[in-house]
């Protein structure tokens, strides 16, 4: 009970972390990169159902820009609830699990909303998938060696 | 467990706003220093910073809605702005929005107490503008780097050349920017150039919403 508990604590950190991150250089920068959609993706195989909700319920509550339900962010909550059901598919060990769940979750965002992003600025993407992937084997080592 | 979610969801769905002064309390100024030589250099700096935003609004005009910037799209895809100003303040959709008495946008969603604006940094924006002294028909189109594109070949325009609003349904000869490098397009028959532009979409913390005109009976 206690262990879970930690365990709940340092996603909520990590989450945290991943929203400050985003906010802070998109802010300075204007390059937005998804760490918290890369975090919850990365939980989503450490966690379970209702932590994950949780965790996912503060991460949108943080971003959402404005007052009404958006694509962006009924994506950024729904795909990390269907890793949770998916990564049990995948075959691979967890670190690379989630590796391939943040490329295809960052896919599915960027082919949603703006594909032709991917396409004119294909740079802005590829900092973002990047970002993105690297927090998330960060994210998905550090709870690693908590469990 | 339940409960906590309980909690967050009605933050999430009918509380936004507590998560935008939050976002917001990341840029906020330090604390004024104890120090009292210290705190007037702060003191007369938040002067300073008032000054602007007089400025800013310009005169009190009941054509304009002042409105401050609550929260701005944190992802890639859009350069949106939330502003807290809505139905309730009579906005009704798609005014044009001003900062510093220049174009920087237009309202595309209006909620009761907020508005959602486009802003000309946003890959979707476009709006009809002239150009210089001899107000040459071309395009603004938005992005990361706003373009003026479609300006005739043959036009006489020069970097520097102001850009204005000549759009309908938008106030017309509304500043824009200036006229950046000037290159041919692809196809050699139009010109186009980069917009210069004396602020950045982060410095925008309070516009001025220009009011619909009313319906004519």
């Amino acid at each position: 009970m206690r262990h879970q508990a930690i365990k709940f604590l340092e996603a909520l950190i990590l989450l945290s972390m991943a929203v400050f991150l985003q906010l802070t250089l998109g802010e300075v920068s204007g390059v937005w990169i998804n760490f918290p959609f890369a975090a919850l993706i990365a939980l989503s195989f450490f966690l379970g159902f209702w932590e994950l909700v949780i965790t996912v319920l503060i991460a949108v509550f943080l971003l959402n820009w404005q007052p009404s339900v958006s694509l962006e962010m009924v994506i950024l909550a729904a795909f990390p609830l269907l890793s949770l059901w998916l990564h049990k598919l995948l075959p691979w060990q967890i670190w690379l699990s989630t590796l391939v769940a943040i490329f295809v979750g960052f896919l599915i965002l960027y082919l949603s909303i703006g594909a032709v992003l991917i396409v004119k600025q294909a740079n802005l993407f590829l900092i973002d998938l990047f970002g993105g992937l690297v927090y998330g084997i960060l994210v998905s080592k550090l709870m690693e060696f908590r469990k | 467990m339940g409960l906590l979610i309980i909690i967050l969801g009605f933050f999430v769905f009918l509380r936004p706003y507590y998560a935008w002064e939050f976002r917001n309390a990341f840029f906020s100024p330090a604390p004024p220093p104890a120090d009292l030589a210290f705190e007037n250099k702060y003191l007369r700096a938040e002067l300073a910073k008032l000054n602007s935003v007089k400025s800013a609004l310009g005169e009190p005009s009941p054509d304009l809605i002042p409105a401050l910037v609550f929260s701005r799209y944190p992802m890639n895809f859009k350069e949106e702005i939330l502003v807290g100003a809505g139905r309730n303040n009579g906005v009704s959709g798609g005014e044009t929005v001003l900062y510093n008495k220049m174009l920087v946008g237009k309202v595309i969603k209006v909620f009761g107490d907020t508005s959602l604006v486009e802003t000309i940094f946003d890959s979707r924006f476009q709006l009809a503008v002239r150009v210089g002294n001899g107000a040459v028909d071309a395009l603004l189109s938005g992005g990361a780097e706003p373009q003026v594109t479609l300006i005739p070949g043959k036009s006489k325009v020069v970097s520097g050349d102001i850009v204005y609003s000549a759009a309908a349904g938008s106030p017309y000869g509304l500043p824009i920017g200036d006229l950046g490098v000037i290159k041919s397009s692809a196809d050699r028959l139009f010109i186009e150039a980069g917009l210069n532009l004396p602020y950045d979409l982060n410095e925008i913390k309070l516009v001025s919403i220009v009011k619909n005109a009313a319906p004519s009976d």
